[in-house]
């Protein structure tokens, strides 16, 4: 599989990303880590991923931000992103999708629906 | 009088003889003798009747509701027929010279082409209806029927009796004003009874006209009291400067002057009520300033409801706060188990390894956090209990770095000791334990790589030793120094983590620490980092458990 889509993941939580990055790799995908936001912002520009996997609760620049820069500038803004959050309140979920994320996704979340949402937003 | 039963000339009207200016006399003084209207217009009636010498004399009013005419006043007519007597405009004569509004006269009834008014039951000679106006309005109407001597009513008549209406309709008119007037302050003083705000009036030389029940018990003073007082001497103290300020504020800024203050309740000291003073000035037409209106608002209630949705809403974001920081690690849990049982290390025991590391971390992280929760639960409502025995405070925090240490290691993070040998202290080893945990962890979060941390006790020898620990982290603004203490204070303020951790650790640190009969604290700090100080008696007052003296602070 020389052609693996790439996925930036952001998230403060090491274990959450320790666990999502292995169960991604296992399903063929590449999957590149930021800490916060505002390395996920340099990493959505330098590294031009196919999806980005966005936590809200992030330090220095929040999920919400993120998203919201990301949307406003030329370079990235075709780049799918999915909400990947605890926040599971509805306001979350609106503020998520107002912010121009194409899904939301409420932790603790199955691993296989995960992998659902993104191969259908890559397919598309 | 007149006893010319033929038309008369109307462009020529007889000069008033004396006898006229003597009714018109009679008249003007029976309607000034006062009274209320029904007895005013009963003397004219009867004034009328006497000297005009007529059978029947009546005065109908324009009902305000329905329009139609009845009778407030009359002679010859059986009082028990006047309520079964309602003439609509344009019926009858009556009801004709209401809506014309002009006056209809006839010296021989037969001659005219109109019906005799009361019909059949009375065999008139002659009348005369006129308007009771003031300018183009009509009140009602005068009739007057039958002259019983001297001949029919005739022109000469009518000059009289129109200045009789004229009389007449001022009398009305000045009695619904009058009656207008009572209403209005009737209704004016009920408004401001049942106000829940208090009122308080000045005239021009600031005496107090007006004074509500409200006002006056929240001035505590009686209303009566306070009417005719300078308004200065009616106020408390609290209010007399305050009062002065916001009237010189109003006439210079001709605007509503506003001030919350809590007043001291009258013969309650100690006691004060949140109220919101309002001063508007009214001025005269030349812009002067009149009369001051003064307009108390207890805010009692409007706090109290304000306070429960701040409370509320503490509450809610409370539990999405517990949501997230539980729902945090089961997705670290979820996700391992998936892995696991998918069989995708299934030849790769180091990586099977790190996952069940990583439930073991995160199921303790789970449990750490509904532990939490149950201490916030117990510290509201004081009901969590210590053990205080004695211990050693400098041998607790070594024991706790050591625990510590690989974590501090892992981030290259110096940690340095500065402790006495002993430091004997009674409290609650488990708990004091917890407390310096979280700071520790706090201190180990926000340093970053290659940072260093301090741990020193300083003693005043006089029954308290004061923990302190100190990080080259990012430090906390000063503004913060005591929020932090509050619950979730990180998600309050900004959905950007500052660091990981639950927002509970310094909520709870506090309460225990509180309970130990100790402070804890944010110092202010010169450079980088954040200093923390715990200050615990050697020997707690109370060594039983909380009950005793419970913590204000841990709201």
């Amino acid at each position: 599989m020389a052609d693996k889509k790439k996925i930036l993941l952001a998230d403060d939580e090491e274990d959450i990303k320790a666990v999502i990055t292995l169960f991604l790799e296992s399903k063929g995908y590449q999957i590149i880590t930021a800490f916060d936001g505002l390395a996920a912002l340099d990493l959505a520009r330098s590294e031009h991923p196919d999806l980005i996997l966005l936590d809200v609760m992030m330090p220095v620049v929040n999920g919400f931000e993120v998203c919201t820069r990301l949307k406003a500038d030329e370079e990235t803004r075709d780049i799918p992103v999915v909400m990947l959050s605890a926040m599971a309140q509805s306001e979350s979920v609106d503020k998520g999708l107002a912010a121009g994320a194409v899904d939301y996704i409420v932790k603790p979340f199955d691993p296989s629906r995960l992998e659902e949402v993104i191969s259908r937003i890559l397919k598309s | 009088m007149s006893g010319n039963p033929h038309p008369p000339d109307p462009t020529l009207p007889p000069p008033p003889g004396e006898a006229y200016l003597r009714l018109i006399n009679r008249i003007s003084a029976t309607i000034l003798a006062g009274g209320d209207l029904d007895a005013i217009l009963d003397r004219v009636v009867d004034v009328v009747r006497e000297v005009l010498e007529v059978e029947r004399v009546s005065i109908m009013l324009v009902n305000s509701l329905t329009g139609n005419l009845t009778i407030r006043a009359a002679r010859g007519i059986p009082r028990e027929l006047w309520s079964s007597i309602s003439i609509a405009p344009g019926e009858g004569i009556a009801g004709r010279v209401a809506q014309d509004g002009m006056p209809l006269l006839s010296s021989d009834i037969a001659k005219t082409n109109l019906p005799a008014q009361g019909g059949d039951r009375y065999r008139d000679n002659s009348f005369a209806s006129v308007p009771l106006m003031i300018q183009d309005r009509i009140l009602g109407v005068l009739n007057i029927n039958n002259r019983t001597e001297g001949g029919p009513l005739g022109e000469a008549d009518l000059q009289l009796i129109l200045a009789l209406a004229a009389l007449v309709s001022l009398a009305v008119e000045n009695a619904d004003l009058m009656s207008s007037a009572v209403t209005l302050r009737e209704h004016f003083r009920d408004v401001l009874r049942e106000l829940q705000h208090g009122v308080v009036c000045t005239d021009r030389q600031a005496s107090v006209t007006l004074c509500n029940p409200v006002a006056s018990r929240v001035l505590g003073i009686a209303p009566d009291q306070a009417i005719g007082r300078a308004l200065q001497t009616v106020l408390p103290p609290a209010l007399r400067a305050l009062v002065h300020t916001m009237i010189q504020e109003c006439r210079e800024r001709k605007a509503h002057a506003l001030r919350e203050l809590d007043l001291p309740i009258p013969d309650r000291p100690g006691e004060s009520l949140p109220v919101r003073v309002t001063l508007g000035t009214l001025r005269d037409a030349a812009g002067e300033v009149d009369a001051v209106v003064l307009v108390l608002e207890d805010l009692t209630l409007s706090r109290e409801v304000a306070e429960l949705r701040r409370l509320d809403e503490l509450k809610s974001n409370f539990l999405a706060m517990v949501s997230h920081e539980l729902r945090t690690p089961l997705t670290s849990i979820k996700g391992a188990v998936h892995l696991l049982t998918s069989g995708a290390f299934e030849n790769a025991p180091a990586q099977r390894r790190d996952m069940y590391d990583l439930l073991q971390k995160n199921t303790e992280r789970l449990i750490s956090e509904i532990n939490n929760i149950l201490d916030v639960n117990q510290l509201e409502h004081r009901t969590l209990t210590i053990f205080p025995r004695p211990l050693d405070l400098s041998a607790l925090l070594r024991r706790m770095g050591e625990a510590l240490a690989p974590s501090f290691q892992e981030k290259e993070i110096t940690i340095d000791f500065d402790l006495p040998d002993e430091t004997p202290l009674t409290g609650d080893q488990e708990r004091l334990s917890q407390v310096f945990r979280h700071l520790l962890d706090n201190a180990l979060k926000f340093t970053p790589r290659s940072g260093n941390v301090r741990v020193w006790i300083e003693s005043d020898g006089e029954g308290e030793a004061t923990v302190h620990i100190r990080d080259s982290g990012v430090g906390i603004d000063e503004a913060n120094r005591d929020k932090v203490f509050a619950k979730f204070f990180q998600l309050e303020h900004t959905l950007t983590r500052q660091a990981g951790g639950n927002g509970l650790g310094l909520y709870i640190a506090k309460g225990l620490v509180e309970l130990h009969s100790g402070t804890i604290g944010f110092l202010p700090v010169v450079g980088q980092g954040a200093e923390v100080a715990v200050r615990l008696p050697l020997t707690p007052p109370d060594a039983q458990p909380p009950a005793a003296e419970p913590n204000e602070e841990t709201k």
